[in-house]
């Protein structure tokens, strides 16, 4: 009995933090899933858990990786077979569309993340400490994101190279400085907190109370910024693919590349290879959208409510 | 100045001795009227007050909202540095100390807010929140662990004593799930977790329902007798103070005007302020209805402070020499002329109040020789509607230059005056 609540109190500690984070998020939620915003975040994480499984299962779903050229007959149209036909070099589209949601969500979890760690800490550095520090931060910050982002992001992924890995740090510069102004402008206004000052009474210091008064506090907004700047990451990564600074060839599906190769057989009526990657960018960014615009609604009024 | 100890009492030591505090806040104005105008606008939140706190007493500072108080307590606790005067605490001036100094003081004196939700970080465990104080604190030589199994015995006793009980089960609570009166003790606990000498305690039950109010009352005073602290008590609610209080000082503007043994003060207050503060309180029966005693007008900005006693233009005992100005005049005008059935053709005569300026003793506007005697006449009639101090304070109106002026003689030095066993400051008690 006694061990129980030993291992209990150890699990609540080790776990306390991010299950009470979560459920703080998650309790909104289920708050306002009758309104507007709530129905719309629903959808959003419904659509987004389903890529998630989606990527996660491909192997599972489609067990042949579709690299090869010419595994099949080029350009067939949909059929029982080839439930999305195939494309001009004779691979399968629908296993190809499966493999990609691997693809781009492993891009965009690269990019949200990496911008993460790094925009996070500075704006709460930069908006806890102020002064010139702030200003220079801000205004580095500002002249990248003032950058066309696909054009920045060409830019960094012609320098560094394909690969999935190099995409997903082209794409972080570009939302670093969006994780950056969040975090920093939700600082400056939870500095002001009377609990802020009252740590200062108690003798913290600088970093303790950056730490420990003002960080937990503030990351409350990185989901609404997340999902926001994830369906753009989606289509950044697309777009470079597109372009051809994308992925290397080998890649088992990739959304943007596809669109490309299948644009010189849209004259001649073969819909079937560009219309299915398309429809999943969009489906993908919608649901990212919904979640982010949802979530957004939601969490900036009880921000609002907290502070007042 | 006179000495503000208290004589006769050789057993007590004093903990704390402010003198002459002064902390003023500069007031934001654009760039290029900074330029212009040379001369820097201060708000003088403090403005000149010293007292004495002895080991062991309750000092309530108590005025009305923006007097100064809380500027003071928090100047105390050097949560802002004084613009000038000292702040000596167990013999050491502590009004420019720097970070680490400070933060060292900070076991030895403490601050409560007034608002308990939030003071405590919301995403911050109740227990954690009252033991972090210990981890702040804490010398490197004692493990880590071990020292974590005595922060949460310590937190535990504490919780006890300030009434947080269940207190294993409150320990894993975050702000949100407790009620204010809780919420109040677990900032109390938080507080005296490193015994302080000395507590702060701002507007500590202002926003608690009565009910709780009295008991948290209880539990300060409680508290203050088992860990020998010393208090001071900034409230605007006489009725508090009077409940809990050893000593007050009554502020108005920045200034301590009344200050001394509460008994005293509640029994027979002398300073004109204090006793329209006291006449103001509710008395607990329909029947006795007291004369209320309520100051004219509305308290000064703190930028332009009023010259000689800041109280003089809403005193209802006013002197003549209590500091009439140029500016009191206007506003007289300002009154004057806004009231219809008063100032009948007077703007055609006097003009609007806009051509009108003041500056130190002397307010007046440009004119001709021609309306000079007209105005002048206008004047003393006005005059003759303010308060008979003011009439009695003007020098000279006339045609001065280009300027009808009306001027005021000037001021009699104020001083801080000792009666009985309180130090008042007002030119009533004045020899």
């Amino acid at each position: 009995m006694g061990q129980d609540i030993q291992q209990q109190r150890i699990i609540t500690k080790i776990l306390g933090k991010p299950v009470r984070y979560v459920r703080s998020l998650f309790r909104p939620l289920v708050r306002e899933r009758r309104t507007l915003p709530g129905i719309l975040s629903w959808i959003g994480l419904v659509m987004l858990l389903g890529f998630i499984f989606i990527g996660i299962f491909a192997p599972v779903l489609v067990p042949i990786q579709q690299t090869n050229a010419l595994a099949y007959p080029i350009l067939l149209p949909p059929n029982a077979q080839h439930w999305m036909g195939t494309d001009g070099i004779g691979r399968d589209v629908f296993a190809r569309v499966i493999w990609g949601a691997r693809t781009s969500l492993t891009i965009m979890a690269i990019g949200a993340l990496l911008a993460l760690i790094v925009g996070f800490p500075i704006g709460l550095f930069s908006g806890y400490v102020g002064g010139w520090v702030d200003r220079a931060l801000v205004l580095v910050m500002d002249s990248v994101y003032a950058f066309p982002g696909l054009l920045l992001a060409a830019l960094i992924a012609a320098v560094i190279g394909k690969g999935i890995f190099n995409i997903g740090i082209a794409i972080t510069v570009i939302y670093i400085p969006l994780y950056f102004r969040v975090t920093r402008s939700q600082t400056l206004s939870t500095r002001e907190e009377l609990y802020v000052e009252a740590a200062r009474a108690l003798g913290a210091r600088s970093w303790t109370i950056m730490l420990r008064y003002i960080a937990f506090n503030v990351v409350i907004v990185i989901p609404v910024i997340f999902s926001l700047s994830a369906a753009d990451t989606i289509l950044t990564a697309a777009g470079l693919s597109y372009l051809g600074l994308g992925l290397e060839i080998d890649v088992p599906g990739d959304w943007g590349r596809d669109l490309s190769d299948a644009q010189k057989y849209l004259g001649s009526g073969i819909w079937w290879t560009s219309l299915f990657p398309g429809l999943m960018i969009i489906l993908l960014t919608i649901g990212l959208s919904f979640l982010g615009e949802g979530l957004s609604d939601i969490i900036n009024p009880l921000l609002r409510k907290e502070r007042s | 100045m006179i000495e503000l100890t208290q004589s006769g009492d050789t057993e007590s030591s004093e903990i704390l001795r402010v003198e002459n505090l002064q902390v003023h806040f500069p007031v934001k104005i654009p760039l290029l009227q900074r330029i212009v105008q040379r001369e820097k606008a201060v708000v003088h939140a403090v403005d000149g007050v010293s007292f004495v706190l002895q080991t062991g007493e309750i000092m309530g500072l108590v005025g009305e909202s923006g007097c100064g108080k809380t500027t003071v307590g928090r100047a105390v606790v050097r949560l802002i540095e004084p613009t000038g005067g000292k702040v000596i605490f167990e013999d050491r001036n502590i009004a420019k100390a720097k970070g680490g100094t400070i933060r060292a003081l900070r076991r030895e004196m403490q601050i409560i807010f007034q608002d308990p939700h939030a003071s405590l970080n919301p995403a911050m465990r109740i227990g954690d929140a009252i033991g972090h104080p210990l981890w702040i604190h804490r010398s490197g030589s004692q493990s880590r662990a071990s020292f974590r199994r005595e922060a949460r015995e310590n937190v535990l006793s504490m919780m006890r004593e300030v009434g947080l009980t269940p207190e294993e089960q409150l320990y894993d609570k975050y702000p949100g799930d407790l009620s204010g009166g809780q919420k109040q003790r677990a900032v109390i606990a938080r507080a005296i977790i490193l015994e302080p000498k000395l507590l702060v305690v701002d507007e500590g039950v202002a926003m608690l329902d009565m009910s709780i109010r009295a008991k948290i009352l209880e539990l300060m005073l409680d508290l203050k007798r088992k860990h020998a602290m010393t208090y001071l008590f900034i409230t605007h609610d006489l009725a508090t103070a009077k409940f809990i209080c050893d000593r007050i000082a009554i502020m108005y503007l920045g200034r301590i005007v009344e200050i001394g043994p509460s008994k005293e003060i509640y029994a027979d207050p002398k300073h004109p302020y204090t006793k329209a503060l006291l006449s103001v309180i509710p008395v607990p029966d329909p029947d006795k209805r007291k004369e209320k005693i309520l100051p004219r007008g509305e308290v000064p900005d703190a930028v332009n402070l009023p010259l000689g006693c800041r109280f003089h233009p809403r005193c209802p005992a006013v002197l003549s020499s209590c500091g009439w100005e140029g500016r009191d005049f206007l506003d007289l005008l300002d009154e004057h002329l806004s009231d219809p059935k008063r100032a009948g053709a007077d703007e055609t005569i006097l003009g609007p109040i806009e051509d009108w300026w003041a500056k130190g003793l002397v307010a007046g506007r440009k004119t001709g020789p021609a309306d000079a005697a007209k105005i002048t006449e206008r004047i003393r009639a006005i005059l003759a509607e303010g308060p008979a101090a003011m009439v009695q304070a003007v020098g000279t109106v006339g045609l001065q230059g280009k300027n009808v002026i009306i001027e005021f003689r000037g001021p009699d030095t104020l001083a801080q005056t000792q009666v009985g066993e309180r130090i008042v400051e007002c030119l009533l008690y004045q020899n």
